[in-house]
């Protein structure tokens, strides 16, 4: 695998990088960790617990590779390295429960409506103390979608097809979210196709060190989407979509598969980049009276994706006005993944500085293109005392299509949003 | 090299004081301390201290002082002449908990922040009120203000705005014996300016744990400019005439055709394939004045010989000029497995000498030097590239960067402008000063650090300086 | 030599200093009330060196003179031998305009600096009281504030390098040629502002900036002092930058102030803008929407108010204080001088110091006594009012000028500064036998 160019030991990253941040010790940075995996494949560093300990602390958040000014892959060289933190000690109870669940997303969807019925009885400041079950999603977060739909597509049809990319954890805890995907993907005249049978996105188990797993579930997914004959695979969950790009480099020595890889990598698409791209139809009446709206980067997004700018605008159109910055917004909020299962201390530092920058913020919404994030956020809003609701943008987008009238009225009126 | 383990009483207090998250011990989280940015040569501590208040920092340097362990503070360890290095030193005590904004006075126009704040989220604090925090170092995203104090930092914008010295209002001091220290710079206190005599004496002094900073007002308008050189020679020509047509840049940078070469391949921004060099040229102030000063800076360039003049006005343009300057050490690893970039200061009318100069000692040494330059400031930072397998490229590569700072001495300059002593120079510093200033600047370091306990062997040249030099890397800087 | 040095010590002196010119001091030349029996002037490095060696050995304590224009501005040294005057150390001015550095003897004025740039279309922007008379040396080592600060900082900044010998007889050369050097303690920030308390400076290199192609001095006559805390606010907001922005206020019974409108009452803003010509165009529009007025006098040269506040009165003060609480202070200032006669404040809205003048000086012309002024009793008394107040402001206030008899009864520091411990064992290593400037600056340093 390629780690790309040599770390230069300038430090750039080290403000990047969230144990960074919280713990202020140079083992747990982008740099040190670099440094520690170095010492360690040279045979210098004896790879103890303690060293384990640093190199497990990160998040895969991909920041720092965002600030690395030296083009080091930090990614490739900890994935090349996760087998060996995977060896030499039995994965944690927390991350094998999480990739277990996520062949059985049944579980999740127990998990979520037991959470429910709980937040229903009262009980759920004493739910979102509990493991597990604190992450669940909240009471505002419909588990199925509004039975309202937003109405058939316009008269004009972008003549794009694409397939939805179902995902496993993300579907199974916030099902509304994909819902509201598509119809807002529909109502802007682009096709929806099904394609049965798609499994995870594999990037649990790369995360995890187990590349082979990973490849697995890729081939698999390459296999079937890339006979679908789409335009893109659009994804609502950050993490696989920034996984999906790199099936690549993941599959490129796989002769059979390398070329459909490549072609879907190319071919994924976040959902407010497709939309922006593709041109939407902004809401005739942006949700005005919701409070002060705030936008949150999703990592996989903003680092792994460089999506930054098309959540933001879909938002804008959505609520009709420049949605708020927290503070340290470029920071990871710990859910990361599993992380939030395997790491859970740190995690849960991260989420109550989240928590905290959302609550000086005072946004009454926060939008996050991320449902890992919004669990994550909200479990710790809530515990912090903060009402926020939590919000995918494209949830935002579909809300305020409803609550206007028809599009074809709409449609015909209004010029299109693209890229400037 | 390692230090000797330390007294467990004395460690056991320490890590009840300071938690467990306060106090490094261990192979592992021992081991990253090895080198800052610097990583020519190396030294492990015995123990890192990573203090969160003044209290635990001043608590912490007292028991040190009383057990007479001598210790070196750190920032971010972005800096590049070894200036933390634990050379014989058992103890790092570093800032990177001490991170809280103790105030912003938007009617003084300054704040107090604690030494581990980053230099840019300084001005991220106070950018909504139209200030910013002016001196911006390449490593800002990075880098904290207690190490900016400490090596008197600049950046591309010193040329107008002046270095870190100029915008610092006060400093909370701990000495080397746990005394904490309020010093101002007010006028009238009918005392010596201590909080500047700290500044830039690299961590020799005591340790910063909090700095008040002076604010200033973002300009009302920006403009950045390229200009597009057949070589070097014009360019630096071309600044001069910058300057003697009366205008102060705030910015005016150098780049030549290697650094172009791999900033182009690094970031894409377009510059032309077949350039010598180019200069960045930034205006600030008034709207009024700019266009005017636009036309009288286009034509300095084209007397010199400029081939294109480009004027970036999209501030997302603008962005990515800096960022392929601001970032262009990093870039260099595209071009070679290991370069050494070197930090010294000529008149900025001597720029031509200088090039002609490293041109010479490249030649001389068999080397490809890169150039980039702050040449508003006659800063320059040769870079050095070669191959760190080559252990005889290496020996020139380190003849080549002493020599071409001894020309920049010849030529009335500095062998730092803003990288610092640190360990890395030490041996110039005679070269520098005379023995009358040098006995002055280590009576200087005496008053302030009897015992030698806070950061020595650094700065001044020591007797001894027993550290392991390893091949020289890659590292970045300015 | 002259005769008037007596005993050993006199004749060790002329024997050290053979050749360096030397005269008695002129009545006038006093130093915070006292007058030294000699004064030297070396011509030269070596001759001053001479004289601080001789001073060394015979333990002679000696200070610095420049131009004269801040000897009253600290307390009386402990001792006082003789006055080592370093005008004569002007020299040779090495102006490298396309380096915007110049390296000029420490005797050297302002004035003269400034005239030698102008050909080169350079100049040292600072405008400090007296530039005519007073020194670089004695600027730098006074580090003295000067209304252009708001535009350019003080004269610390300005230093690059300079070359001086210390009281132990040190020949330094410390900082550098270049505008950006980190080579080494910084000795300059050591040594400007140290009042001549450890070194004496013999050569300075200093930035110098362009001129500009046109700039304009612009008054405002405003309603009362909310209009000037209310106008600093509009200006710290606005996009403008002008070099200069003092308030002056005059006040008391039988004002004296020499206002050009006749309404001295009210006080004066005074701003100073630079540019080229569409520049300073655009910023007058601006100024005159921003203050709600036009200026009432407008002239292309820099005012002599910070000149004139310091020639009319016989006791001058600066208060010290945060920028946001001058105005507020200077206020409270005024309430308590004014029953004493009149006054004259100097605001610096940029770095919040307040000039305060008091005891307007006789005409000479007129040749009388001064009519109604405070005793030194009084004048003390009123001084330990003001330090009271300064308190509720966090602000200090220290003597700068004052009749040879008040300097007996205080302390022209108020307070000590952090870190005198450091700087009294500083003073020892650099000064070790105590013969520059002995008690001088806070806490006896």
């Amino acid at each position: 695998m390629d780690t790309g160019l040599p770390c230069i030991h300038c430090g750039l990253c080290l403000h990047s990088c969230p144990t960074y941040r919280e713990l202020g010790s140079e083992a747990d940075s982008p740099r040190g960790r670099i440094y520690l995996m170095e010492a360690i494949e040279a045979g210098e560093q004896e790879f103890d617990a303690p060293a384990r300990a640093h190199l497990e602390g990160c998040l895969s958040c991909k920041a720092c590779e965002t600030a690395c000014p030296s083009g080091v892959d930090f990614s490739a060289r900890m994935d090349k390295f996760r087998p060996r933190l995977a060896a030499a000690h039995r994965l944690a109870p927390g991350r094998r429960a999480a990739l277990l669940v996520t062949r059985f997303p049944l579980l999740l969807k127990i998990a979520a409506r037991t959470a429910r019925l709980l937040d229903l009885l009262g009980l759920e400041r004493l739910r979102r103390l509990l493991p597990g079950l604190g992450l669940m999603p909240g009471r505002k977060r419909k588990l199925r979608a509004s039975g309202l739909t937003i109405g058939s597509p316009g008269k004009r049809s972008s003549g794009l097809r694409v397939a939805l990319l179902q995902g496993c954890v993300g579907n199974a805890v916030a099902p509304g979210i994909t819902r509201d995907a598509r119809e807002v993907l529909e109502r802007n005249g682009i096709a929806v196709v099904d394609v049965a049978g798609q499994g995870c996105c594999g990037a649990l188990y790369a995360h995890s060190g187990d590349r082979e797993r990973a490849a697995e579930l890729a081939s698999h997914n390459v296999r079937l989407l890339d006979a679908a004959g789409l335009d893109h695979v659009v994804t609502t969950v950050a993490g696989c979509g920034a996984f999906m790009r790199e099936y690549d480099s993941l599959l490129a020595h796989d002769n059979l598969l390398s070329g459909a890889a490549q072609r879907l990598a190319g071919a994924t698409r976040d959902v407010s980049e497709l939309l922006v791209e593709a041109g939407f139809d902004p809401p005739m009446h942006p949700l005005t009276d919701i409070g002060p709206v705030a936008y949150h980067d999703a990592c996989h997004l903003l680092h792994g994706c460089s999506v930054a700018e098309q959540p933001r605008i879909i938002t804008r159109a959505a609520v009709g006005r420049e949605p708020l910055e927290l503070a340290e917004s470029e920071l990871c909020c710990g859910s990361a993944g599993s992380y939030n299962l395997e790491q859970p201390s740190m995690a849960a530092r991260l989420g109550r500085r989240k928590a905290a920058a959302l609550g000086a913020s005072e946004a009454s919404v926060l939008a996050v293109g991320n449902v890992g994030c919004i669990l994550q956020i909200e479990m710790h809003a809530r515990r912090a005392g903060i009402d926020a609701e939590l919000l995918h943008p494209v949830e935002l987008l579909a809300r305020a299509y409803r609550e206007g009238p028809s599009p074809a009225a709409a449609s015909s009126r209004l010029s299109k949003i693209r890229r400037r | 090299m390692s230090n000797p383990p330390l007294d467990a009483g004395l460690v056991t207090r320490l890590r009840r004081m300071l938690g467990e998250e306060g106090l490094l011990t261990g192979e592992a989280a021992l081991r990253v301390y090895e080198c800052d940015g610097y990583t020519l040569e190396k030294a492990r501590p015995s123990l890192v201290l990573l203090p969160a208040t003044t209290q635990e920092m001043s608590r912490s340097v007292e028991l040190l002082h009383k057990a007479g362990i001598a210790f070196v503070p750190r920032g971010a360890g972005t800096g590049v002449s070894g200036g933390c290095l634990p050379a014989d030193i058992p103890v790092m005590i570093g800032t990177s908990r001490m991170q809280r904004i103790r105030r912003v006075d938007i009617d003084n126009r300054r704040v107090e922040v604690e030494a581990g704040v980053v230099n840019l989220d300084v001005t991220r604090l106070v950018e909504s009120d139209g200030l910013h925090y002016a001196p911006d170092p390449s490593s800002q995203a990075a880098c904290t203000i207690g190490g900016n104090v400490a090596e008197n930092s600049g950046g591309p914008h010193t040329l107008k705005y002046g270095v870190t010295v100029n915008h610092l209002l006060g400093l909370e001091l701990v000495l080397p014996d746990g005394e904490v220290l309020q010093l101002s710079r007010e006028a009238g206190s009918g005392g010596f300016d201590l909080a500047g005599v700290v500044t830039g004496s690299e961590g020799t002094l005591g340790i910063i744990t909090s700095a008040t900073l002076a604010l200033v007002k973002t300009p009302q308008a920006v403009a950045t400019m390229l200009a597009v050189f057949p070589g070097v020679l014009e360019a630096s020509r071309a600044v001069s005439a910058i300057i003697a047509a009366g205008l102060v840049p705030a910015a005016l940078e150098m780049m030549d055709a290697l650094v172009i070469e791999a900033v182009e391949a690094a970031y894409g921004f377009g510059f032309p394939a077949d350039a010598g060099a180019v200069l960045i040229i930034e205006l600030d102030g008034l709207a009024a004045a700019l266009d005017e000063q636009c036309v009288q800076v286009t034509e300095a360039c084209n007397e010199q010989g400029a081939s294109e003049i480009r004027r970036a006005d999209d501030p997302r343009e603008r962005a990515l000029l800096w960022k392929s300057r601001k970032r262009a050490f990093g870039a260099m690893g595209r071009l070679s497995p290991s370069y050494c970039t070197q930090d010294g200061v000529v008149p900025r009318s001597a720029l031509p000498q200088i090039v002609e100069r490293i041109g010479e000692i490249g030649r001389r040494y068999k080397l490809r030097i890169a150039n980039i330059m702050h040449a508003g400031d006659g800063n320059i930072h040769p870079l050095l590239l070669y191959d760190e397998n080559d252990p005889e490229e290496v020996a020139r590569v380190l003849d080549a960067g002493r020599d071409i700072l001894l020309a920049c001495l010849e030529l009335g300059g500095s062998v730092t402008g803003e990288h610092g002593i640190g360990i890395e120079k030490t041996e110039l510093m005679p070269a520098s000063f005379g023995p009358a200033t040098l006995a002055a600047m280590a009576d200087l370091r005496e008053v302030f650090n009897p015992r030698a306990l806070c950061n020595p062997h650094k700065i001044l040249p020591s007797d001894r300086h027993c550290v392991e030099v390893t091949r020289p890397r890659p590292r970045g800087g300015g | 030599m002259q005769e008037s040095q007596s005993g050993a010590r006199g004749a060790a002196l002329a024997a050290g200093t053979e050749g360096v010119p030397s005269r008695d001091a002129r009545p006038d030349e006093t130093l915070s009330g006292l007058t030294a029996p000699t004064v030297l002037s070396p011509r030269d490095q070596q001759e001053l060196l001479s004289c601080v060696n001789t001073a060394r050995s015979e333990g002679l304590a000696l200070v610095v003179t420049g131009g004269g224009t801040a000897m009253d501005a600290a307390n009386p040294p402990r001792a006082l031998d003789l006055l080592l005057s370093t005008r004569g150390l002007g020299g040779r001015v090495d102006a490298r305009p396309n380096d915007m550095v110049v390296t000029i003897g420490a005797g050297a004025t302002l004035t003269e600096l400034n005239r030698a740039l102008a050909a080169s279309g350079q100049r040292l922007p600072l405008d400090p009281p007296l530039a005519g008379q007073a020194t670089l040396g004695g600027l730098v080592a006074a580090d003295t504030t000067c209304s252009s600060s708001a535009g350019f900082g003080c004269f610390r900044d300005m230093v690059l390098g300079l070359n001086a010998i210390d009281g132990s007889g040190r020949e330094l050369t410390v900082g550098g040629q270049v505008v950006k050097n980190v080579a080494g303690y910084d000795l300059v920030r050591l040594l400007a502002g140290s009042k001549g308390s450890l070194a004496i400076i013999t050569q300075l290199t200093l930035r110098t900036f362009p001129r500009p192609v046109a700039a304009l001095t612009l008054q405002y006559r405003l309603a009362d002092t909310a209009a000037a805390v209310a106008a600093r606010a509009s200006l710290l907001d606005s996009e403008l930058s002008p070099v200069m922005m003092d308030l002056l206020q005059d006040g008391g019974k039988d004002s004296s102030g020499s206002s050009p409108d006749n309404d001295h009452e009210r006080p004066l803003l005074l701003l100073r803008i630079e540019g080229g010509n569409s520049e300073l165009d655009y910023q007058q529009a601006r100024l005159r929407e921003l203050l709600g007025c036009a200026p009432f006098a407008r002239s292309d040269n820099p005012p002599d108010h910070h000149d004139t506040l310091h020639q009319d009165w016989l006791l001058r003060l600066r208060a010290i204080s945060m920028p946001g609480q001058a105005l507020a202070f200077a206020d409270r200032v005024a309430t308590l001088v004014k029953a004493g006669g009149s006054y004259q404040l100097l605001t610096h809205l940029c770095s919040g110091e307040t000039v305060i003048g008091l005891e307007p000086r006789p005409p000479v012309a007129a040749g009388q006594a001064p009519t109604s002024g405070r005793s030194p009793g009084e004048m003390a008394a009123l001084l330990a009012e003001l330090r009271q107040a300064a308190f509720d402001y966090k602000a200090r206030v220290v003597v700068e000028q004052a009749p040879a008899e008040l300097y007996e009864l205080v302390d022209c520091w108020h307070g000590r500064p952090a870190g005198l411990g450091l700087m009294r064992q500083l003073k020892k290593r650099f000064d070790p036998v105590g013969i520059l400037s002995p008690g001088r600056l806070a806490g006896g340093l």
